[in-house]
């Protein structure tokens, strides 16, 4: 949770200037003094980076977003426009993208990934909280912390050679592929492929922070609420969950943070195709293709020696950056609401 | 409750022992408590008064460690027994606590919580007049009915400890247990609940922990004495303030009067 809020370090800077303690000369406030000194020093210098990177970003992606003002949200064709915009002469660039498909295939892996993580997470802490018995407790939740650790390519792995092939014999019918042949290929890279390979890697960060959020729920709560004659199971309901809400929603949004931009490993397993499935295809809207904001810059990569094709690219990181930086808002607020509401 | 005739068991314990992993809290524990009572138990620190009262309403089944020998009946059947409803004893048997620990919801919510729990077609009318009558017979209500939708943590300690009385008192136990419920409280708030249970008295079975002698002996009408495990000496408040059978008794009452 800490890492989503700067203020800690805000405040060691404000110590340093106003704490006169720091100048009386002992050695351990020399050393102190340095430390402090050191910490403000990287703090000023971390965030000049990241002001820098913001700016470049910005300034990379500036031709191609005022090109195309909200046309760039709005519409598709990223593919076509890619391919166009490399292959064009220097002396007559193509300006046009549409990045609709890679800001839905953004949406709708992230939204999905969250739609499975959230209700597995939850159960998975719960039962490592208040179910499970305490010799059982530590091995399971070093794993899950060893899993939200592991390299995402390591993912992606396991969905390309696991999850695509199984999709692709068991959910992907004959019959759909051919009605589908003109909009993409349905080879088991899709959709869904993307929404499970994403889901198992957010879904240990946010069990190691849900499970902390819930240890830390005053026992008094439970016990008061167990002693009404409320069963545990309720009581987890009513009164352990909503005591939690805070670091649960903290979670979520790490786990957010981390779906949005998550590039290789659904590059590998979401079929790299600007294609914005269509819910009207019924089910098959989870069997179809698609590309993130994130892999496309990844699998993109090589038009970067084309001026607007390096902009474009920009532009997709750009939007990424604004997404962070919208949940890191989101989480503040949450953080400053709960606070006020009092649990 | 239906139970008002005079000297009728609603609890019963029978060679209590409990461990907490390998050391013992509670020794061959052996007590009758009749039906409408006060029972005041007392004694020093870490004698296992608080033991004893979190194994009438199972509470300590939350502690792993744990262990029971012995029996304890409420209304003559074993609530240890296998086939037990644990939820259904805790129902009949509310806790008080030591911290006031009020939910972290409105006042209305707090006594609310349990019955909405209990009978989930409650609502409406039917609960406000609930809810109205726990703080009126918890003495809460002329201090509480402007803040009913304030947060139950924004009261003072001694409200808190009545909204926990008002709502155990919304889901109509039997049997009420109080932990020390005065400890953290002021002198008037004590008061205050000292009459509350005198008056809760005529309808429900009273069990209280603490340790305050003063207290014990103004509102109980037995009382027990534990030393390190053992109920040294049970009996009528009246007779134990006057001639304790045991000298450990004695000198405990003694040296806390004077
Ligand atoms: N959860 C627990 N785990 C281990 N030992 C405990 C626990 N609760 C109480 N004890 C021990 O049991 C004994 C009796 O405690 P308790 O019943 O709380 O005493 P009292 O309420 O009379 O002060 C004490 O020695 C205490 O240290
Ligand atoms: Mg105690």
């Amino acid at each position: 949770m800490n890492h989503l809020d700067s203020v800690p370090v805000k405040e060691e800077e404000v110590k340093v200037i106003v704490n006169p303690k720091v100048f009386l000369v002992s050695r351990q406030s020399v050393k102190e003094f340095l430390i402090e000194k050191g910490l403000f020093l990287f703090t000023i210098l971390s965030s000049i980076l990241i002001f820098f990177v913001f700016i470049f970003v910005a300034k990379e992606a500036w031709p191609v977003l005022k090109a195309n003002g909200l046309a760039f949200v709005y519409t598709g064709g990223w593919d076509q426009d890619f391919y166009r915009a490399w292959v064009a002469t220097a002396k007559e660039p193509s300006w046009r993208f549409g990045a609709l498909p890679l800001i839905s295939g953004t949406i709708f892996t992230t939204l999905g990934a969250l739609c499975f993580t959230v209700p597995l997470g939850l159960g998975c802490a719960i039962f490592l909280v208040e179910v499970c018995p305490p010799w059982f407790f530590k091995p399971v939740e070093s794993t899950v912390r060893l899993l939200s650790a592991i390299p995402s390519v390591i993912y992606g792995l396991v969905g390309l050679l696991v999850v695509v092939p199984w999709i692709d014999r068991h959910l992907v019918t004959n019959e759909m592929a051919l009605r589908m042949a003109k909009v993409a290929a349905l080879d088991g890279t899709s959709l869904l492929a993307g929404i499970l390979v994403l889901g198992m890697m957010i879904v240990p960060i946010f069990v190691a922070l849900a499970a902390d959020a819930l240890r830390v729920v005053p026992k008094v709560y439970k016990e008061g609420s167990l002693a009404l004659g409320v069963s545990h199971w309720r009581t987890i309901i009513k009164i352990m969950l909503p005591g939690a809400k805070k670091g649960i929603i903290a979670g979520a949004i790490l786990a957010t943070g981390r779906a949005i931009g998550e590039a290789i490993a659904l590059s590998m397993v979401s079929g790299s195709v600007a294609n914005i499935p269509n819910p009207g295809h019924g089910l098959v809207f989870f069997l179809e293709p698609l590309r993130t904001l994130a892999s496309t810059v990844v699998d993109n990569a090589e038009g970067m020696g084309v001026p607007t094709c390096e902009s474009a690219l920009f532009a997709c990181g750009a939007f990424l950056l604004v997404s962070c930086v919208i949940l890191s808002f989101f989480a503040r607020w949450v953080a400053r609401t709960q606070k006020q509401g009092g649990s | 409750m239906l139970n008002t005739v005079n000297g009728k068991t609603k609890l019963h314990a029978r060679e209590l022992s409990a461990w907490y992993g390998r050391t013992p809290a509670l020794k061959k524990v052996s007590v009758t408590i009749p039906a409408n009572s006060i029972v005041g138990l007392i004694g020093p620190s870490g004698c296992g008064k608080s033991t004893f009262l979190r194994c009438l309403n199972r509470m300590n089944d939350l502690i792993r460690s744990f262990k029971l020998e012995g029996k304890i009946t409420l209304d003559e059947k074993d609530i240890y027994a296998p086939d037990t409803d644990i939820v259904l004893i805790r129902r009949k048997v509310g806790m008080v606590f030591q911290q006031p620990n009020p939910f972290p919801m409105s006042v209305f919510d707090n006594v609310a919580f349990g019955v909405r729990e209990h009978n989930r077609g409650v609502n409406g009318k039917k609960l406000e007049n609930i809810v109205v009558n726990s703080l009126k017979q918890a003495n809460l209500w002329d201090e509480v009915k402007d803040k009913l939708p304030q947060s139950g943590l924004s009261l003072s300690g001694g409200q808190q400890q009545r909204l926990c009385i008002a709502r155990l008192l919304a889901v109509k136990p039997e049997v009420i247990l109080l932990d020390e419920p005065c400890s953290a409280l002021d002198p008037l708030s004590t008061g205050k609940i000292e009459e509350l249970l005198l008056e809760l008295k005529k309808s429900y079975t009273i069990v209280v922990v603490t340790h305050n002698l003063g207290q014990a002996f103004r509102i109980s009408d037995y009382i027990g004495f534990f030393l390190l495990g053992q109920l040294v000496e049970f009996g009528p408040a009246a007779e134990l303030a006057v001639k304790p059978k045991e000298k450990v008794t004695a000198d405990y009452i003694s040296g806390h009067f004077g």
